[in-house]
């Protein structure tokens, strides 16, 4: 049997180093989000960051059943109530998984509006997150990652996943990349890069 | 600077004014320019983003394929739809979740063969599929009764899963505590009674009646140990001579006691009970556009597949326990070394399922709401 050992511990190790993730739990998503962006800029900094976020068909028909009472398919002030306390407001501690940096610092966001709709099977939860104080852009970089280490999974919508409206600096631009300094190591992280 | 680096530094600028949008100011929104980094990611980063990404996929063609059943469409987009899902459990098993870590510690902590640790991802496939049953089968009913249902409406089950494994890992710890001291066989610590011979460690005077059939990858072993006397009366004398390597062989042969077995089904038990919130979500869709049993064999091929890959790395660590300690017993002819490492692999294994039902009971309680 001894012979056989090289080849059946080549075997267990990659077994285990497969099941190793015990830690972020990034492999391991449950529900699946497609998120756009819409920044909004004024006078030379960033005043706030709208996001879409797209549900798969699965988490989307279960929200549809437990929230659409009157079966519209639409959700009513009431409706909208109940969902945003149920699903939504539990995440405030987590910032609503949106993590925005101005350099290294990070930077804490508050949430301004609330609306959940449905486009075709899929929820789209649409909210915009706001600084405590509008976020210089030009001088320092900004970079923003939405990302939860459990059950979902953010991901850059295909196609159109970000636009800018308001003073906006033409000629920045936006990088998509690994995060670094307080996003470090999230992938999709969007940064700001301007023109010095 | 020379005249034709500044002509083309100013073509350059020329060319990115063209390109980029105006000022966006008051002409609503606008894409702004745009650059994808070559992301410089490890090889373990890449793992993890083929396999959300191939989670992402497998989730949305399910999604389609049930679409398809539900118009009729095609019989064969049913089958694709199980194939699919299959796939997806044995990906999405690789993630954290599903109990792996724990049943891989497990094993690592007990003497067992191959037939119990497949028989054991088995029972946690099981119990996977009927807990999101149970759990859509419960949603159903008070969805009725308009009264709404979460997946976060689940804590006290995730709460008790964490706890029992807790404390199989302190019972285990317990047990290796008591084979450190030797009061039993550290091959016997899963068993639990001591042996009349003392310490000396055979893996004798258990498992009466026990069945070969019960573990045919083990038959050689087994036809060793039946060469002894399993009468009430027979001695453990040092005139034996065999290693404690074959007395672990024959612990492993052994078949299972009642007690082992009440401890696999706990663990199957406790890591199967938090149903994947992911195959919930596809039961529920398949009740609410009435695919129950499409989606119950949707949900059950998913599960096999977590099943299997929780078979791979349970009978993984088991292998590696048997492998270890054969390799030791050969070194050193089944001394000190071969009771070292066992010991150490008793306590490893206890203290890491303890750690791992501790640790997410803490996280739990301190887990905000992440759904439903």
């Amino acid at each position: 049997m001894i012979h056989a050992f090289p080849k059946t511990s080549a075997a267990c190790l990659a077994l285990a180093l497969a099941s190793a993730p015990l830690t972020p739990a990034h492999a391991h998503p449950d529900f699946f989000v497609k998120v756009k962006y819409e920044l909004s800029f004024a006078e030379d900094a960033l005043t706030a960051l709208s996001l879409d976020w797209v549900f798969d068909v699965f988490y989307s028909d279960q929200a549809l059943n437990t929230y659409d009472l009157d079966g519209d398919g639409a959700f009513s002030a009431d409706e909208t109530s109940a969902l945003q306390e149920e699903i939504f407001a539990p995440l405030a501690d987590e910032g609503y998984f949106v993590r925005v940096a101005s350099g290294e610092t990070p930077e804490p966001m508050q949430l301004s509006s609330f609306t959940p709709r449905m486009e075709g099977e899929q929820l789209v939860l649409s909210f915009t997150l706001t600084p405590l104080a509008p976020l210089d852009y030009q001088d320092t970089s900004v970079a923003f990652v939405t990302h939860d280490p459990r059950a979902y999974d953010f991901s850059l919508a295909e196609g159109e996943f970000l636009t800018v409206e308001g003073d906006f600096n033409a000629l920045c631009r936006f990088r998509v990349e690994e995060g670094t300094g307080p996003l470090d190591g999230l992938p999709q992280t969007l940064r700001l890069l301007c023109p010095e | 600077m020379p005249l034709s680096r500044r002509l083309a530094l100013a073509l350059a600028m020329l060319v990115a004014l063209l390109a980029a949008p105006v000022l966006a100011q008051d002409q609503g929104a606008l894409v702004p320019m745009i650059e994808v980094a070559e992301e410089q990611r490890g090889m373990w980063d890449r793992w993890t983003d083929f396999l959300v990404d191939f989670q992402r996929r497998a989730n949305a063609e399910v999604a389609t394929h049930m679409n398809a059943v539900q118009r009729g469409d095609d019989l064969g987009a049913f089958f694709l739809g199980l194939g699919i899902a299959f796939v997806y459990g044995i990906v999405h098993a690789f993630g954290p979740g599903h109990g792996k870590f724990i049943v891989m510690s497990y094993f690592v902590g007990r003497d067992a063969n191959v037939a119990r640790g497949v028989w054991m991802s088995v029972q946690i496939a099981l119990v996977h599929v009927i807990a999101a049953v149970v759990l859509v089968w419960l949603a159903d009913v008070i969805l009725r009764s308009s009264a709404g249902i979460g997946l976060g409406d689940v804590p006290g089950v995730r709460a008790a899963s964490f706890l029992i494994i807790a404390a199989i890992g302190l019972y285990m710890l317990y047990q290796a505590i008591r084979a450190a001291l030797g009061y039993i066989d550290p091959a016997m610590a899963l068993h639990g009674h001591s042996h009349s011979g003392g310490g000396h460690g055979h893996g004798h005077g258990h498992g009466h009646g026990h069945s070969e059939a019960a573990a045919p990858e083990s038959a050689p072993e087994s036809a060793h140990s039946h060469a002894h006397s399993h009468s009430e009366g027979h001695s453990h004398g040092e005139s034996h001579g065999h290693s404690h390597a074959e007395s672990a062989s024959h612990s492993a042969a052994s078949g299972i006691s009642e007690a082992s077995r009440t401890e696999s089904r706990l663990i199957a038990f406790a890591a199967g009970i938090v149903p994947c919130p992911g195959a919930v979500l596809i039961m529920l869709y398949a009740v609410a556009n009435n695919m129950i049993y499409p989606g119950f064999l949707l949900v059950g091929s998913m599960s096999i597949g977590i099943g299997l890959t929780i078979c791979l790395l349970g009978v993984g660590a088991i292998l590696a326990r048997q492998t270890a300690t054969r390799m030791l017993a050969a070194g050193d002819g089944g001394g000190t070394g071969v009771v070292m490492v066992r010991h150490a692999m008793n306590f490893g294994g206890a203290i890491i399922v303890t750690l791992i039902g501790l640790v997410s009971f803490v996280a739990f309680l301190d887990l905000p709401g992440s759904g439903f």
